[in-house]
């Protein structure tokens, strides 16, 4: 051991240039490593997810407050999230792709899950077969759902978001040297609104609206009797009779 | 200068992690809503899974039941879904509280479980909307879902020339097995047939499909045309007067006797009038 340090031995001298390849080849191959990673970054093709939907009411359906939604991106969606501002009642536990021409994809069947009431559910694909469950980009997903109070018995209109799932790969071979390597990623869009211009409540919380109206012609009306003068118990009469005028007639 | 081995294996490395990435995000995307529902966290949880059949009644008896007095701020549900024997093997494990099934208990089912009837369902016969045959036998439905009669010019009734396409379930419906016992013993469905996971993706064969035949739930019926069956036709009223032939009862699978707010939800189902209303919109009630 003194002998090599003292640097008289072949073997210190051996050990020097061990240690000064090691540290080059360990610090090339960072070197590389690092640019392979930039390489993968930059390569990554996925600029952004596009969706876009939309929510309409089930005229025909044997359950109330029963709606339909369908979504479509421009990528595969390997699952989805709906949710609301609105507390749902119920969900279709499947959806289907479909094309344009309504015609159902084959292999495009979600399964949804979720609690019930709750502020939306989670569909998917199944991960586990191949080729994994896709709703594919341009195709629409459909689907059901109910309210679990009336649409419109809230002080907003309804709302709806989607939030939907893409998992792709990148296959990085910008080196020659290296064997192409394949990556999987997983990326998710910002929640994109559903389009409810069909749904739209006229009136907000119609009952309670209803029950203000009644209570403003009964004061209204109170004041008829009240009133001493008679020009007076004509305005009074007047703003009465538009009062109750008001008070939807169903309350 | 480089080991391309590790290289290699560094890029299987990121795959493996990007998968269980992804598998994670799946979970995360989809079981959000399972995990936080709004409703409060202390209330008791009645999971669900299963038949597909069963779940668009489940769906609409766990809501009505939630605005009833009797489950009002009580309980809340968790859905799922998957096939009979998927929710008769969830509830005997334990995974979930009641398992949705839509046929009669097998022999293989695990022990320990229990059939609990909440309504009955009427099994449909179904052909492509252009294809109007009025009805078939017993024997006809045997022979076009045993593959003997392939050709729709064979099949008295059918305006159609052309391979028949049968679709029926996978393996793992109840409706399957149903349809199995009810129509078909001691025949065997054809091996060559289309099999679909759902009611719905069933109906969307025979939407789409002029030479498509298969069999539905009674509650699945957009869009297609319905056959009678041994004269009689498939429909509600049918069905709740015990004409028709192709009625099977829908089932809550509970492991062991039903207890605590699964047990009081299932007596609300059989006994509540709410409850045998909304049953009867498009099922036969318990009662």
């Amino acid at each position: 051991m003194s002998e090599l340090l003292n640097g008289k031995g072949e073997g210190f001298r051996l050990i020097l240039l061990v240690f000064g390849l090691a540290v080059a080849i360990f610090g090339v191959a960072s070197l590389i490593s690092t640019s392979s990673a930039k390489a993968d970054e930059t390569t990554d093709p996925l600029v952004g997810i596009n969706c876009t939907g939309k929510v309409e009411a089930i005229t025909d359906s044997i359950f109330s407050d029963s709606f339909t939604y369908e979504f479509g991106c421009d990528k595969d969606i390997s699952a989805l999230t709906i949710v609301s501002n609105r507390e749902l009642g119920s969900f279709s536990t499947e959806i289907i792709g479909v094309n344009a021409a309504g015609e159902p994809g084959v292999g495009q069947d979600f399964f949804c899950v979720g609690a019930v009431p709750s502020s939306g559910f989670g569909c998917y694909g199944n991960p586990g077969k191949t080729p994994a469950t896709v709703i594919t980009a341009g195709n629409k997903g459909i689907g059901e759902f109910s309210m679990f109070n009336p649409v419109c018995d809230a002080n907003a209109q309804p709302m709806f978001w989607g939030i939907a799932q893409t998992v792709y790969s990148t296959t990085n071979d910008l080196d020659p040297l290296l064997p192409p390597v394949v990556r999987t990623w997983t990326a998710t869009t910002e929640p994109f609104p559903l389009d409810v211009s069909a749904i739209e409540c006229e009136v907000l919380n119609p009952k309670v609206k209803a029950r203000q109206l009644k209570m403003k012609a009964k004061v209204m009306c109170s004041k008829v009797k009240k009133t001493k003068s008679k020009q007076a118990r004509l305005v009074a009469k007047k703003k009465c009779d538009r009062a109750r005028a008001a008070v939807p007639k169903a309350s | 200068m480089f080991n391309p081995e590790r290289n290699e294996m560094h890029g299987e490395r990121n795959t493996l992690k990007s998968s269980k990435g992804t598998v994670l995000g799946l979970l995360l995307v989809c079981l959000a809503f399972v995990a936080v529902p709004t409703a409060a966290q202390a209330k008791p949880t009645i999971t669900i899974s299963g038949s597909t059949t069963v779940a668009p009644l489940a769906t609409q008896l766990a809501k009505g039941y939630l605005k009833s007095k009797a489950g009002r701020n009580k309980v809340q549900f968790k859905i799922l879904q998957g096939g009979s024997d998927i929710g008769v093997a969830d509830v005997s494990r334990g995974r979930v509280t009641l398992g949705m099934s839509s046929r009669i208990p097998k022999p293989s089912d695990p022990g320990g479980i229990v059939f609990n009837e909440i309504a009955k369902d009427a099994l449909c016969i179904a052909t492509h909307e252009s294809n109007k045959i009025a009805g078939m036998t017993q024997g006809q439905v045997q022979d076009v879902f045993s593959g003997a009669v392939r050709d729709w010019s064979d099949v008295p009734g059918s305006s159609k020339n052309g391979t028949v396409n049968v679709v029926i379930r996978t393996a793992a419906s109840g409706t399957q097995d149903a349809f199995d016992k009810i129509y078909m013993a001691p025949k065997k469905t054809f091996s060559g047939a289309s099999q679909k996971a759902s009611n719905g993706l069933i109906e969307q064969q025979l939407e789409r499909d002029p030479l498509a035949i298969g069999y539905l739930s009674l509650a699945f019926q957009k869009g297609v045309h319905i056959l009678n069956y041994q004269g009689v036709p498939c429909n509600l009223r049918a069905a709740k007067s015990g004409q028709y032939p192709g009625t099977r009862p829908l089932f809550l699978v509970s492991r062991g006797a039903l207890s605590g707010p699964a047990k009081r939800w299932v007596d609300w189902i059989r006994n509540n009038k709410q409850a045998l209303n909304i049953a009867a919109t498009a099922w036969v009630p318990f009662k």
